[in-house]
């Protein structure tokens, strides 16, 4: 009986022991980096404002015996993540008056999760050969050669689509359960905005599709590699642009944090969130971050591979080999979330209607324009790399010319709405833009009935 | 009258205060009310408004104010005219120093004082240093505002040098205290270390900081289309309306009370031997918006640091005080102590029943600070404290039109807006 069971079970596929075995670790691999992201953000966000950022935390955890033994070194302030984590855990889980509090629990949760399943298809190390792995005469599992991702199944992308369509999930959630009206109006930008994103994401990773031919991410990844092939950045800079920027506002990172709006809507959709809850939160956007960022690794950047490091190419199958490649795949979305960050500490916040405005007039109609584009080149055979990066900048310099002449409206414009006493009334001259920059008048002070003397 | 001012609407008045909160309301039925403050990271300090919101486009903006009402202008009634600068001071503690000067500048126009020269360009360096640390926060907070942490950082970090400054010549970086009726608290401690402070600050530290602001955000595409056209208010209105100070010459109102009612170095021949006033010129800009507002600002930081150039290298020699025989100055400690002319002369300032005679009359004193014309209405009724002390707070006034600038704009503009008009809530509250 037991052994008719077990012969339904074993031997294992590779691919599924393989699979398992990196799903744990990546899991765990990376969420334990994210408190050294948070550590580098604080850093990075310092050395911008010209500020020292965290430099005293260690990990002396206030004992007299460790800060002896530690002798008043501070790790450079290291420990900063860890004490914040602890705070978290220790602080009161407040849950308003109010509050629908099942989906006010569920809502973290409901962040968190999709972020970090959009790990499974990420192809973290490439093609590794597994060994037969015999146990008491019984086969456990099956010589092969597998690749290093937690599931390697051929509709990849759509299977990150659909996962990263459900991250809205989780904030929309959080901010309509809060029983507060600043939670619901960053619960509302966060899903319209997400969801208009997702459009030129989705049209920026079919050009990608398009040109390897294929929606598994493994293959995707190897079609960068070898001779005359280079990364799709080069061959497709538009394309990456795009995608960016989808990922950003994906995230809810600056300049598309709209939904968590300090200055206008106090916390957004987490105002009401605390402890735990909120550091899963807190969790969940940089778990964003880390499953876009490897996003963009695996469609762009080559993934896995290293120009000129033969022990990254899809040949080497060994596990030295995986190892480098993981930490050559993982050296670059870390790059690519310090990229991140330096956007967030540069730029100011897009308001909430120009970020959709950004994406309906602008992301998706160059998205399917760049599309087509990539479709008819596909059809006429040419899809070297330069052939394509032509294309691409080619089509940023047509739109460059033709951008002033597109009508657009007025966005900055006062509304007039009924029952508003200041709203502008009908022929009231509303001017937007910015006309002639600053007039200085001299001295003495110039005749008012003049009007503006300009010697500026 | 240059400007012909004409009513918004036909039997429409102007002023908010007098207007019924629910005059004109129309209960659409899909709206909802927001209330904005008055604990929110963007109200600056504790203002309060009530938005009536139509998705995220303000139909209706009420503000309420008076959540940091701390009776100052009664507090003037019951401090003489030396003690209740503390109390200026802490009106409108962006530019603390302004008010000191502002303040003696009434009392001294009630008493008919002419301060010293010495005096004279202490001030006008000092206020000028206060134009430019008001400046430098609202111009940082316009970035902070819009989401922009960095800029408001390389603003904020000049400031702190500023308050070294207030700190060497007054002994407190916040609330300076520093101005006496005819004079100064005291004399600079040395020339040259100030003279060596404020020219590494004007020649070095806020040019730089200038420059790192307007590569930040002054051409940022995204900065512009956050703020042109936003909050926008005409000319015509903004006369209307009794605006003052950047938001009136951001909307084209050709007016600075250091032109127009010049006095201490602002003034021709402040030093009684025909000196020329010092040489600036007024930012006026077209647009009447947050961008125009912001530009002007930090135009008139420009102008503020020529007009310090110009003076800190010739602070002229002699008493800073007015009464050499220290009439209205505490003498100085050693004379107390040393002598009994002044331990009398101490003692009569000292003790309230005694003091001076001040003038039965009343004076309005007003100067041109950062946030506009702020002027002190004293009544004296020859007592040694005012009888009244009227304070007309720039941010008071420029602040009654914030429902006309925001309504028909969007939740975010609200922000935007209320870090142009520089609310300073202590001022606006008093």
């Amino acid at each position: 009986m037991l052994d008719a069971v077990l012969d339904r079970i074993f031997p294992l596929s590779p691919q599924v022991f393989v699979g398992i075995i990196t799903g744990v670790v990546a899991l765990n691999a990376i969420v334990g980096t994210i408190p050294l992201l948070i550590y580098f953000e604080r850093k990075i966000s310092a050395y911008i404002q010209d500020r020292l950022g965290p430099n005293r935390v260690g990990f002396d955890l206030g004992l007299p015996i460790l800060q002896k033994l530690f002798r008043g070194f501070g790790f450079w302030g290291l420990g900063q993540s860890a004490a914040d984590g602890l705070k978290f855990v220790l602080k009161e889980d407040f849950t308003p008056r109010g509050a629908d509090k099942f989906l006010f629990s569920l809502a973290p949760a409901a962040a968190v999760v999709p972020a970090m399943i959009g790990w499974a298809v990420i192809p973290w190390g490439g093609a590794l050969e597994v060994g037969s792995i015999v146990l008491g005469g019984r086969e456990l599992v099956a010589a092969g050669t597998v690749q290093v991702m937690a599931a390697n199944i051929n509709a990849g992308f759509m299977y990150l689509l659909a996962i990263a369509a459900l991250g809205v999930y989780g904030v929309t959630l959080g901010g309509w359960a809060s029983n507060n009206k600043f939670s619901f109006l960053g619960g509302l930008r966060a899903s319209a905005g997400m969801i208009s994103y997702e459009i030129p994401m989705g049209l920026s990773i079919l050009v990608i599709v398009l040109m390897a031919g294929s929606v598994r991410p493994t293959s995707i990844v190897e079609q960068q590699i070898g001779d005359g092939a280079v990364w799709f950045i080069l061959a497709h800079p538009l394309a990456a642009l795009l995608m960016y920027t989808c990922i950003l506002a994906e995230c809810n990172r600056a300049p598309f944090d709209n939904a968590e709006a300090e200055q206008e809507l106090v916390g957004g959709f987490h105002t009401e969130y605390s402890a735990m809850r909120f550091a899963l939160f807190f969790l969940a956007e940089y778990t964003h971050m880390i499953a876009g960022s490897a996003f963009f690794v695996m469609l762009f950047l080559g993934g896995y591979h290293l120009p000129g490091v033969a022990l990254t190419t899809p040949e080497e199958t060994g596990l030295l080999a995986v190892l480098a490649k993981f930490v050559v795949f993982f050296t670059k979305v870390v790059l690519s979330i310090c990229f991140m960050m330096l956007v967030r500490w540069t730029i100011p916040r897009i308001r909430y209607d120009q970020v959709l405005k950004l994406a309906w007039q602008t992301l998706i109609p160059v998205s399917m324009v760049l599309v087509v584009s990539t479709s008819v080149m596909v059809y006429l055979g040419r899809t070297l790399w330069w052939q394509t990066a032509v294309m691409n900048l080619a089509l940023s310099l047509a739109l460059m010319v033709i951008w002033p002449y597109l009508p657009r409206a007025d966005v900055n414009r006062r509304v007039p709405l009924a029952g508003s006493r200041f709203s502008p009334l009908p022929g009231e001259a509303v001017r937007t833009g910015v006309s002639n920059p600053v007039a200085l008048t001299d001295n003495p002070m110039p005749d008012k009935n003049q009007g503006l003397v300009s010697v500026h | 009258m240059p400007y012909t001012l004409k009513p918004l609407r036909d039997g429409y008045d102007t002023d908010v205060e007098s207007i019924d909160y629910l005059k004109g309301h129309v209960d659409t039925g899909d709206r909802w009310t927001l209330n904005f403050g008055p604990q929110h990271p963007a109200t600056h300090t504790t203002l309060r408004l009530v938005l009536e919101l139509d998705g995220e486009r303000v139909a209706r903006c009420t503000p309420h104010i008076g959540y940091l009402h701390s009776g100052f202008e009664k507090l003037g009634e019951a401090l003489d005219y030396n003690q209740y600068v503390t109390i200026v001071s802490r009106m409108d503690y962006l530019s603390p120093i302004a008010n000191d000067i502002v303040w003696h500048h009434a009392v001294e126009k009630l008493f008919g004082i002419d301060i010293t020269p010495r005096c004279k360009v202490l001030r006008t360096i000092m206020f000028e240093i206060a134009r430019i640390q008001n400046h430098l926060l609202c111009t940082g907070a316009a970035a902070l505002d819009l989401g922009g942490f960095t800029g408001f950082l390389y603003a904020f970090n000049v400031r702190e040098k500023i308050y070294d400054i207030v700190d060497y010549i007054s002994g407190q970086r916040f609330h300076p205290d520093w101005t006496r009726v005819g004079g100064l608290m005291k004399d600079l401690p040395n020339d040259d270390t100030f003279r060596k402070m404020v020219r590494t600050l004007i020649d070095k530290e806020v040019p730089q900081a200038l420059k790192d602001l307007e590569a930040l955000v002054l051409r940022n595409k995204i900065f512009i289309d956050r703020t042109a056209g936003i909050g926008q208010i005409s000319k015509e209105e903004a006369i209307a309306w009794s605006l003052s100070g950047p938001m009136a010459r951001a909307s084209g109102v050709v007016r600075d009370l250091r032109k127009d009612e010049p006095c201490l170095c602002y003034a021709d021949n402040w030093d009684g031997q025909g000196a020329e006033a010092v040489k600036f010129v007024v930012p006026v800009h077209t647009d009447g918006d947050v961008y125009a507002r912001f530009h002007v600002r930090l135009e008139e930081i420009r102008q503020s640091l020529k007009i310090v150039d110009q003076l800190i290298d010739k602070i002229p020699s002699g008493p800073v005080d007015t009464f050499a025989d220290g009439k209205f100055v505490k003498p100085k400690k050693a004379e107390v102590y040393g002598s009994i002319e002044g331990l009398i002369q101490h003692f009569e300032l000292v003790m309230t029943n005694r003091g001076w005679k001040a003038p039965i009359a009343e004076a309005y004193g007003c100067m041109e600070t950062a946030n506009g014309e702020l002027g002190y209405f004293i009544v004296s009724d020859g007592g040694p404290r005012s009888w009244r002390a009227r304070t007309r707070p720039p941010c008071f006034i420029n602040y009654s039109v914030m429902a006309k600038l925001t309504e028909g704009h969007m939740l975010a503009d609200i922000v935007a807006v209320l870090g142009s008009i520089n609310v300073v809530a202590a001022e606006l509250d008093r």
